[in-house]
C-alpha cells in the first residue's frame, strides 16, 4: 500500500536535505519578514519534504529542492494569513524601478549600513527580494533560481536587474531613505 | 554592442552568466561610454552592499531541534501506521489533524471528515472506506 519507511530515510534525508536548514531558514525569513512565521514555514516544508522526500533523485542538488519547497510554503503560508502581495497583483512594469538609468555623480552612493540595506530589501516586492536573496546570500546560479521559482533564465535575469536598481533607488533617493526609517 | 543592450546584460555580466563573446563586447562598451559604465558601477555596488553586509538570519538553534523532533516523530508514525491504520488519537491516520463527525443528513447517516488531507489521501481514504453505491 505504502513504501516502507524507516529510520535509514532520517538519516538520509538528513545528510542530503537538511544540511541546508540554515539556507532555508534564511529565506523563509526574508520571505516572511517575521521569525514566529519563518519558524513554522521551515518546520512545515521540511515535514512536507521528509514526505515527499522518495521523489527526490539521489543526483538533484538537495539545497535547491528544498528551497523550492520553503518558497512554495512561504506563498501558501502567507497567502492563508493574506499577508503575501498576490503574484497576480505583481505587475513587472508598476514594480519597474523608478530610474532606469544613472548619472555619474550618483553612483558615489554613500555606504549604506546594513540595517538600511536590510530594510531596503524588506521593502522590495517579494519577487525581487527572493531571487536577490538566492542570487546573492546563496550564490545560485540563473539557471538553479529559475528551478526554484519556475520561471525562464531570461526572467531571473530581469527581475535581478530590477531588484538592484530599485534597491539602489531606496538606498539613494532622499525620500526613499526617509521611508525606509 | 549598444546602451539598450548593455543595459539588458549588465547583471548578468556582473553574475559571471555572459557568454565570453558578449562579455568582451560589453567590456568594450563600458571604456567607451560613460553611462554605461556608470551603472555599472552602480550595480556592482548593491551587489557588494548586499552580498558583503551581515544580512544573513541566524538560525534559531530550538528551531533546528523543534524541526529534529518533528521529523522523528512523523519517521515512527508513518512506520507505526503501516502496522495500524488508526493512530495513537485512535482516529484513522487518514484524518490528519481535522475533526471526523457524523451527522444526519435527510434521514440516513453520512460520515463528514473535516481535515487538511490533500487530493492523494483522499483517494486512499475513499478507496478503503466509501462503498460505491449498489446498481
Amino acid at each position: 500500500m505504502t513504501a516502507v519507511v524507516d529510520s535509514a530515510k532520517l538519516a538520509r534525508f538528513e545528510q542530503a536535505v537538511l544540511t541546508h536548514f540554515d539556507a532555508a531558514y534564511n529565506l523563509a525569513r526574508w520571505l516572511t519578514r517575521n521569525s514566529d512565521d519563518a519558524d513554522d514555514v521551515v518546520q512545515e516544508a521540511c515535514l512536507r519534504a521528509f514526505t515527499f522526500f522518495d521523489s527526490f533523485q539521489g543526483g538533484e542538488d538537495g539545497r535547491a529542492w528544498l528551497l523550492s519547497i520553503v518558497r512554495n510554503t512561504c506563498y501558501t503560508w502567507l497567502r492563508k494569513k493574506n499577508a503575501w502581495e498576490s503574484a497576480m497583483e505583481f505587475d513587472e512594469n508598476l514594480h519597474t524601478p523608478l530610474a532606469d538609468s544613472v548619472d555619474a555623480e550618483s553612483v558615489q552612493m554613500r555606504r549604506a549600513d546594513s540595517e538600511m540595506v536590510k530594510q531596503g530589501i524588506e521593502k522590495l516586492p517579494p519577487e525581487y527580494r527572493e531571487v536577490l536573496i538566492l542570487r546573492e546570500m546563496e550564490g545560485l546560479s540563473y539557471k538553479e533560481i529559475a528551478g526554484i521559482i519556475r520561471l525562464p533564465i531570461g526572467t531571473v535575469m530581469s527581475r535581478l536587474s530590477r531588484a538592484r536598481q530599485r534597491l539602489y533607488d531606496l538606498l539613494t533617493a532622499p525620500v526613499g531613505r526617509e521611508s525606509l526609517k | 554592442m549598444s546602451c539598450q543592450e548593455t543595459k539588458t546584460f549588465i547583471d548578468a555580466y556582473l553574475d559571471g552568466e555572459l557568454d565570453l563573446v558578449r562579455g568582451i563586447e560589453l567590456e568594450r562598451h563600458l571604456t567607451d561610454c560613460s553611462a554605461c559604465a556608470a551603472l555599472h558601477e552602480m550595480r556592482r555596488t548593491v551587489q557588494r552592499e548586499v552580498r558583503n553586509g551581515p544580512l544573513r538570519f541566524r538560525t534559531p538553534a530550538e528551531l533546528r531541534n523543534r524541526v529534529r523532533a518533528a521529523l522523528v516523530a512523523q519517521d515512527r508514525d508513518q512506520r507505526v501506521g503501516l502496522a495500524c491504520p488508526y493512530g495513537r488519537s485512535g482516529l484513522p491516520k487518514w484524518c490528519g489533524t481535522g475533526v471526523p463527525r457524523i451527522e444526519t443528513v435527510h434521514g440516513g447517516m453520512e460520515f463528514w471528515i473535516v481535515s487538511d488531507l490533500n487530493t492523494d489521501e483522499l483517494t486512499q481514504f475513499a478507496k478503503l472506506f466509501v462503498t460505491p453505491p449498489s446498481q
